[in-house]
């Protein structure tokens, strides 16, 4: 029965399988290039970046599925690391309280974003570049540049702890990237959000609250951009007002390499799993095979086309084999 | 010029689009170009005027063999069409889009000879009769006048061979008389003009010869002197009468599934009343911007009413939007633009189906999606409708047009609608699936009780499937005609007094 | 769209400028004006500086930051002060390159500038330069990490963004464990913008050398923090011990020294950044002028470590004492 669903690409599809394979073909070369690759320091710091980077992803996958899109991501991770470092540094209080204040702050944003997208009608990268500067704009007002350096030792070993050799935050990627694939397969929400963004007029002429939708994704989004900068807390041991800073790129580049598409409608779990170990396997990598600094931008660049030109490749075979 | 196709033929996937097709426009003339949908008329235009090129046959004009790849190659020799959609760029201005193709003639140093282009424009506008300031905005104008401006744009250029695609389409009756006055005036000027069109009515009126086209084979060109409605209508369908064989649904006077009382909507309905009965199939005839659909979807609560009352099975209701209709008062919606708003494209057969059932495909312990039940919903819809496609996992993008408009109504079926609205039923379905939407809609009615509502501007479709039929004219319902199933009526009958309100 | 957006700023500056000029003929009392790119830590520093000349010497000084680290924001800001009458300026150029083009228009109008924290590339119509030399600096950074290597081992080298900055630095590193024939740079990272990416290069580079690595350099602000959280997160958990210089004070820094989790960091004079330029614009204002050939003022820098952590804040201020005291003279005359 496994099996069978297996191969009727019920459960890994043609597209996942395509990314899961540029994955592994990474892991195998660069395996083979550095002894240093398949070291223990190694690969539970490549997972733990894998695990922050998949939060960044999931903020603007889950809005690019509705056919949005969210320009402030890093910000409201900046704004969600300041609210917590200033909470738990500043004013003293428990650090889980402080985590439900920062998280409610995430939510605020998200509601703002949402509120303006749906009751006022306008696009989503107006909206969010607008956003992401005032976000950003009140990370630095509130923090004046410092970071917040009293962050309890409890707290940081979310960030630093391990089971089994992996990474707690390895554990916490795995348990969403689940969630987040139980949403899409099974629930009514998922769905509906992946009918907004696959055709809005048609979503709604189902019956579908769109506005509703665009709304939850916007929570989702700014959700995931909160935990994602309250992880960073956590790892880096401090609450810097910069983290975020150089998210946006990342957001969308690791979305779109898991799969996600840039028109909306379309994501999957298992694809933003190897999107994100694409990128930091490729960033690794250039380290490890000591590439020269300053052409790592192209060689990053390079490499991320061909894993998709490879996709589309993929794609491409797939459908002249389906038609004969 | 004189235009002459011989035996054209072109292959798409699957398909034989035309066969042999061979025909001669002559310059000075009116040709009419006439058939169902499907029957091939798109894809000869587009392979008169160069967006595809035949697989068989040449196209001589003037006796020159002409080997057309493009749209550009077919303006170059003179060949010009005019769309259905009114395709301008809302943004710039009149002069502009009428010189759009041919700036590089305005051309003066690193810029355009602007005033020579806006008095160029002005006198080409004023050629098809429009007094406008070519520097006006044209996204400000009513869809007759962008069709004028077309034709403005086409006949700028030097143009010897004009099509002219479902021109009448999108506008009022006055603007058609205008319309047709400078037709006949360019047809007296000697240009060959080539005229497609549904409506018959405007084909007697304007046409001086008529080609009809059916599955994709030349039925037959002849001089409009020798035809008649009726000759005609069965040059294109292949019988005298197309009138399913559908019996008289006799359905209760006193039962109403839907009652609609002084339904406005500020600027897309007016004052409309009427009664839908449990079991019947009502006909809402009408050209496009009549009210029909505007009506139709203010009802499901897409568009706010500001005035009227509905009831549903005798209880007023206020319907405030989509999802309120399909669950609380099971009302569905078949769109008439299946591909922009009706389908899901890139899902598969099973959650298109499914994608109206909402929360009725929670599992009710779990709130999980019933998977099992879903596919056993798809399943049953796909042999019940009996749509063709390899499984409910087949992406619906790549079905044809009638399997896509029956997942359309299926996914209404699913949803458990006992009031079905459907625009447009066979718009862009071939003649045998026409035919089996036509033979569900009906069952839909007469054998599962459904109250349905066919929204339709083919009039044999709409006088053969409803009972009673409402003729929309500028947002108002003007009146209604009993359907043809009515004892001693004859399709004529019942389509001259359509005409006759239609006035 | 971005050219555009130059074109028309620059107008706009240039009509500010023009406006300004029109009535500053008359204005000949000098107004003194302190500007930086936007809100850090370091500005912040030199603020200080800034105020304690203000205080020392009953000068009004005004202080001005801009909202972004662009030069188009910079000449806007700068333009409109200009407007307003200021003619004594000491500015944080944000681009070492572009804001000559700033300085000429200004130096036009007989506007006196002081560079602070960077220096624009020379020639330029700024009379002077305060501020740590780079180069110099690196040097002094490498030399007092591979003393506490014990003058041999392996070093990975951590870069900031490309740049002419960042080229000094990485000169100043090279040359110096050129001079030890038992060091060498067995790696260099580069690019490091963020804070994350900084760790997560720095932990691939540490990752890529695994056990071979004696110790780290970094010249940057940026990297010096990340290495910092890094390296006490990876000697926390019993990693090999890593020595490591950075720069700047940041607190998160200051506490990694402190825990004897890296060695130490090279304490600019943002205070003196301030106070200095200062004090050459109030001189040249009496008619002072600068000594020829002379232009950078370098306000030195001082190795911090552990020993000295707590009262590094004095021995900067000394530093700053001393220059003042040697600026006539030296630097200027009558």
């Amino acid at each position: 029965m496994f099996m069978k669903r297996l191969r009727a690409g019920r459960i890994i599809t043609g597209a996942e399988a395509g990314i899961l394979g540029a994955a592994a073909l990474l892991v195998v070369i660069f395996a083979l290039a550095s002894d240093s690759f398949l070291t223990q320091y190694n690969i539970f710091n490549l997972t733990r970046t894998q695990s922050l980077y998949m939060f960044v992803a999931l903020s603007q996958a889950i809005m690019l599925v509705t056919g949005n899109m969210n320009l402030s991501v890093g910000a409201i991770a900046g704004l969600t690391a300041v609210t917590f470092g200033y909470t738990v540094d500043t004013l003293g209080l428990p650090w889980p309280l402080c985590i439900a204040i920062a998280l409610g702050v995430s939510l605020a944003t998200g509601f703002f974003n949402g509120f303006v997208m749906t009751k006022l009608g306008v696009n989503s990268f107006i909206v969010t570049l607008s956003t992401l500067f005032i976000f950003t704009g009140i990370v630095y007002g509130v923090s004046e540049g410092y970071s917040y350096r009293n962050i309890p030792a409890a707290f940081k070993t979310i960030g630093r702890g391990s089971f089994l050799g992996l990474p707690y935050l390895f554990y916490l990627m795995l348990g969403t990237l689940l969630a987040v694939w139980y949403m899409f397969r099974h629930t009514i929400f998922g769905r509906q959000l992946l009918a907004t963004g696959s055709n809005a007029e048609a979503a709604e002429l189902s019956g579908i609250n769109t506005h509703r939708v665009i709304m939850g994704a916007n929570f989702l989004s700014s959700l995931f951009a909160g935990i994602g900068g309250l992880l960073w807390v956590s790892r880096l041991g401090s609450a810097q007002p910069a983290i975020g800073e150089n998210w946006l790129i990342i957001s969308f580049a690791v979305a779109i390499i898991g799969g996600t598409a840039l028109a909306g409608g379309r994501i999957t779990a298992l694809g933003l799993f190897a999107g994100g170990l694409i990128m930091v396997l490729i960033k690794n990598g250039l380290i490890l095979v000591q590439a020269n600094v300053y052409f790592e931008q192209a060689f990053l660049g390079s490499i991320i086309l061909l894993t998709i030109l490879l996709d589309r490749a993929r794609e491409v075979w797939a459908k002249r084999t389906n038609r004969s | 010029m004189t235009l002459e196709l011989s035996g054209i033929g072109k292959s798409f996937p699957g398909v034989k689009a035309l066969d042999g097709v061979s025909t001669i426009f002559h310059p000075g003339e009116v040709h009419a170009l006439l058939g169902e949908n499907g029957a091939g008329k798109s894809t000869l235009i587009k392979a008169i005027c160069g967006i595809h090129r035949a697989d068989e046959g040449t196209i001589r004009l003037d006796g020159e063999a002409l080997n057309l790849s493009s749209l550009g190659d077919g303006m170059a020799k003179g060949i010009t069409i005019v769309n259905q959609e009114i395709q301008v760029f809302s943004e710039a201005s009149i002069a502009e889009n009428i010189m759009i193709d041919k700036l590089q003639l305005y051309r003066s140093g690193m810029g355009l000879d602007w005033q020579r282009l806006n008095r160029d424009a002005a006198a080409a506008l004023k050629r098809v009769g429009l007094d406008l300031d070519p520097e006006a905005a044209i996204g400000d104008l009513s869809a007759a006048q962008k069709q004028l401006v077309q034709i403005a744009k086409a006949l700028s250029r030097e143009t010897k061979v004009l099509l002219l695609d479902e021109p009448t389409s999108s506008i009022t009756a006055n603007e058609v008389a205008r319309l047709f006055a400078l037709v006949r005036e360019l047809r007296n000027n000697g240009i060959t003009l080539i005229f497609v069109s549904h409506k018959l009515e405007e084909v007697l009126e304007i046409c001086d010869r008529v080609t009809v086209l059916r599955d994709g084979h030349h039925v037959g060109t002849k001089p409009i002197a020798e035809l008649d409605r009726d000759d005609i209508v069965e040059m294109m369908i292949g019988r005298k009468l197309r009138i399913e064989a559908f019996p008289r649904l006799e359905t209760d006077q006193d039962t109403s599934a839907l009652e609609v009382n002084g339904v406005s909507a500020p600027g897309l309905v007016d004052n409309a009343s009427f009664t839908l009965r449990q079991g019947e199939v009502l006909g809402f005839y009408g050209l496009v911007g009549s009210g029909r659909t505007e009506l139709a979807r203010t009802l499901i609560g897409l568009y706010s009413k500001s005035a009227g009352t509905v009831s549903v099975n005798g209880e007023p209701v206020e319907i405030a939007d989509i999802g309120e209709a399909i669950e609380k008062y099971r009302i569905g919606y078949v769109s008439e633009n299946r591909k922009e708003d009706g389908l899901f494209l890139d899902f598969d057969i099973e959650m298109n189906m499914t994608m109206a059932m909402g929360k009725r495909l929670q599992n009710p312990i779990t709130r999980a999606i019933d998977g099992k039940r879903q596919r056993r919903i798809a399943e049953e819809l796909m042999s019940a409708l009996d749509v063709r496609a390899t499984g409910i996992e087949q992406r619906v993008g790549d079905l044809s047009g009638g399997n896509q408009q029956k997942i359309s109504i299926a996914k209404w079926l699913a949803a458990d609608c006992d009031i079905l609205i459907v625009d447009e039923p066979s718009v862009g379905v071939d003649v045998g699936a026409k035919s089996m939407i036509h033979k569900l809609i009906w069952d839909l009615a007469s054998t599962k009780g459904k109250s349905v509502i066919v929204i339709s501007s083919d009039m044999p479709e709409i006088i053969s499937l409803a009972s009673r039929i409402l003729v929309f004219k500028e947002r108002r319902i003007v009146g209604e005609v009993p359907g043809l199933p009515e004892p001693g009526q004859s399709e004529d009958s019942v389509s001259q007094a359509i005409g006759r309100l239609m006035a | 769209m971005t050219k555009k957006w130059t074109i028309l700023k620059t107008a706009i500056a240039g009509v500010a400028i023009a406006s300004f000029s029109a009535f500053s003929a008359s204005a000949e009392e000098p107004k003194f004006a302190w500007y930086a790119s936007t809100v850090h830590p370091y500005f912040d520093e030199v603020q200080k500086g800034v105020d304690a000349f203000a205080k020392d010497t009953g000068v009004e000084v005004t202080k001005r930051l801009g909202q972004d680290w662009t030069q188009d924001n910079q000449n806007e800001n700068v333009a409109a002060m200009a407007a307003q009458g200021f003619n004594y300026f000491s500015i944080f150029p944000s681009d070492v390159s572009g804001a000559k083009g700033l300085y000429e228009e200004l130096a036009e109008r007989g506007v006196t500038i002081v560079d602070f924290g960077q220096a624009t590339q020379e020639p330029t119509p700024a009379a002077f330069y305060v501020g740590t030399q780079l180069k110099q600096a690196a040097m002094q950074a490498t030399e007092a990490l591979v003393k506490s290597m014990g003058g041999k081992g392996n070093i990975i080298n951590i870069l900031e963004v490309p740049g002419e900055n960042t080229r000094l630095r990485r000169e100043g590193v090279e040359e110096v464990v050129a001079k030890y024939p038992d060091v060498n740079i067995i790696q260099t990272v580069g690019d490091l913008s963020t804070i994350e990416d900084s760790v997560e290069k720095v932990q691939n580079a540490i990752a890529a050398n695994l056990g071979k690595i004696d110790g780290m350099i970094a010249t940057g602000y940026t990297p010096t923090v990340a290495v910092a959280e890094l390296l006490t997160e990876y000697h926390e958990q019993g990693g090999d011990r890593i020595h490591f210089f950075g720069i700047d004070t940041d607190a998160v820094v200051l506490d990694a020294i402190r825990a004897g989790h890296i060695d130490g960091t090279l304490a600019q004079n943002p205070y003196g950044h301030g106070y200095i330029s200062m004090a050459l614009l109030k001189m040249m204002s009496e008619g002072f002028k600068p000594v020829e050939g002379q232009h950078a003022i370098d306000a030195g820098v001082l190795t911090v470590t552990k020993d000295n952590i707590d009262n590094f804040q004095g021995e900067i201020s000394d530093l700053t004492k001393g220059i003042i005291n040697s600026l006539e003279g030296e630097y200027l005359t009558k």
